[in-house]
């Protein structure tokens, strides 16, 4: 890790060095950074006291819960992204009130974040936003072993995409001001824009600004009957949500669809919805399994 | 007369067991019987002064209500201080009110049943471009009572910090603290290099909060401060003060862009580039 990152380690080492109240931000664009850091903070402070707190479905009672109880040491959150969900904001609100009685303890809050989520820091929190000690950015090229996969859609994707960040960041720009001359009539150009947009984003694990181009996609997708292009948007809007959160809740109602209009078209791609659900079964148990599956099938 | 006020919300209280449940049921209970409420507050205030004035610990009681920008949204903000001043008026005490920013577009509106004071960023620099060497002094002061002076190589050290805080305290304590983490522990000391070091990515950190169409705000910023004219307040220079882009001095009319975004490479290349 220090090889690849002495400034930033250095920086983090140097903040925690001193106990007290810290907010630390980390931006991050893959999963094993959070682990790789979480190893080096653990290994570099041996003797503080650790806690991962995971913030997913939890209630602000049980999150200040979790901290007033730990009261002292490092505090690794690996989804802070969750909190900055527009359906969060009773909780954010909550936060925020309460910041000044949190930032009085002894801890040291990391919180792991999406590079494209700090803009979204000072409208949405704030109160924690004004008392930030760090912010630092971490990002690794090569995508984690067994990261999702992202299915291209039929439609021929540009390869000007670059093979770097900031080759794939200067595409997007490319892309974007292309698709403000595009007439909305345009549908098979707007398509493929999207995929080759949400393609990039995804690639640069922004996967909120994937997202959004994907849902596009889709929209546009069942507007005109495509339906091989349906079933890749599907899986791939189920593969964001695997990949970010782990959210299977989220992650099921897109694969399912996804399996079910890939599998009667007899394309080859039926594989990858098919081995997510076998993956997510396989974490979450058969029970849990159905009664998702249940519930995806009862608004279908 | 404490008891008398008590009284209004005694019974609610004895009947209800939830939080919520009881928060709603006292402010229902207060905003239909206001005027009865403010009568007894009033009097209770009333009290406690002459107790005040009789111990000679004071002369009155102040009211400072802070933290209204931790209230639910922006509308309940705005209401709480648009819709509720009548009934806010009837309590005859001293109260300072932080406004949120938001509000100050309201300014006009406000002022009819209050008095406004701003208080702005401290004026380290003035529209021309010369140092305000008070506020300056000021805030060496502020950093030498706070860190120890041999811990920087210099007082130039201290004044470079100075000179990007743009006047906000906060801001010259994160760069120090960030210079302090720069710093080569074995030295113990912080040089002008650390501080130029956590300057320098302190203004990339802060630039990245900044949206797109934020730039075309700034370069307009940029032209008006260039030919002196007065910068006004509407919505898009209210998001850019509230994530502290820009800072405003003096009455609120002199405003200019924080000198660690200006410093920024994003800031260089889309608004100095860009001109």
């Amino acid at each position: 890790m220090e090889a690849h990152f002495p400034d930033e380690l250095r920086l983090l080492g140097n903040a925690l060095r001193q106990e007290g109240f810290r907010f630390i931000l980390i931006g991050k664009n893959r999963y094993s950074l959070y682990r790789d850091i979480a190893r080096w903070l653990r290994d570099t402070f041996a003797e503080r006291p650790f806690l991962e707190l995971r913030l997913r479905d939890k209630t602000y009672h049980e999150i200040a819960d979790e901290l007033r109880a730990f009261a002292n040491g490092i505090v690794l959150i690996p989804d802070f992204d969750w909190l900055l969900l527009d359906e969060n904001e009773p909780i954010r609100v909550a936060f925020n009130q309460r910041r000044d009685s949190l930032a009085r303890l002894d801890l040291a809050l990391v919180a792991f974040i999406e590079p494209d989520s700090y803009r979204k820091l000072p409208v949405k929190l704030p109160d924690w936003w004004s008392l930030r000690s760090l912010e630092l950015d971490f990002y690794r090229e090569a995508p984690d072993e067994g990261e999702g996969v992202f299915l291209n859609t039929d439609r021929k994707i540009s390869s000007l995409g670059g093979q770097t960040a900031v080759g794939k960041r200067a595409e997007i720009s490319r892309l974007e001001e292309q698709l403000a001359l595009v007439s909305p009539d345009n549908k098979s150009l707007l398509l493929s824009l999207y995929n080759q947009l949400a393609r990039l984003w995804y690639d640069l694990s922004e996967y909120g600004q994937a997202h959004q181009y994907l849902e596009q996609s889709l929209r546009i997708s069942q507007e005109i009957g495509d339906k091989s292009g349906e079933g890749t948007t599907l899986n791939n809007l189920g593969a964001i949500y695997w990949n970010q959160f782990q959210d299977v809740e989220r992650a099921v109602p897109y694969f399912w669809p996804a399996y079910q209009i890939l599998d009667q078209l007899g394309s080859p791609n039926v594989e990858y919805p098919k081995s997510y659900l076998t993956a997510i079964k396989e974490q979450i148990g058969e029970a849990r399994f159905n009664e998702i599956l249940q519930s995806v099938q009862l608004t279908e | 007369m404490l008891e008398k006020l008590l009284g209004v919300t005694a019974k609610l209280k004895a009947g209800l067991s939830g939080s919520t449940e009881r928060a709603l049921a006292i402010r229902t209970t207060i905003k239909n019987r206001f005027p009865d409420f403010a009568v007894k507050f009033n009097t209770f205030i009333e009290q406690v002064n002459e107790r005040l004035r009789w111990g000679k610990k004071g002369q009155e009681v102040l009211f400072i209500v802070d933290g209204l920008e931790k209230t639910m949204s922006a509308e309940t903000r705005r209401k709480i201080i648009m819709e509720e001043w009548n009934r806010i008026r009837q309590i005859k005490a001293n109260t300072i009110f932080t406004l949120p920013i938001e509000l100050m577009k309201e300014e006009q509106h406000i002022r009819q049943f209050s008095e406004i004071i701003t208080f702005p960023f401290i004026k380290i620099m003035e529209r021309n471009g010369s140092p305000v060497p008070t506020a300056i002094q000021r805030f060496e002061e502020f950093v030498c009572k706070r860190v120890a002076l041999e811990l920087f190589d210099s007082i130039e050290t201290i004044h470079l910090a100075i000179q990007y805080s743009g006047g906000s305290p906060r801001q010259l304590l994160r760069i120090i603290e960030r210079a302090a983490w720069q710093a080569d522990m074995q030295r113990g000391q912080i040089t002008r290099a650390d501080m130029q070091r956590a300057i320098n990515r302190e203004a990339n950190a802060i630039a990245r909060y900044l949206e797109p169409e934020d730039y075309a705000k700034l370069n307009e910023l940029r032209h008006k401060l260039e030919q002196g004219n007065p910068i006004g307040f509407d919505r898009s220079i209210q998001g850019l003060l509230e994530k502290e882009i820009i800072f405003e001095y003096n009455d609120g009319t002199y405003k200019r862009v924080n000198p660690l975004v200006e410093a920024s490479k994003l800031y260089q290349y889309n608004v100095i580039g860009a001109a």
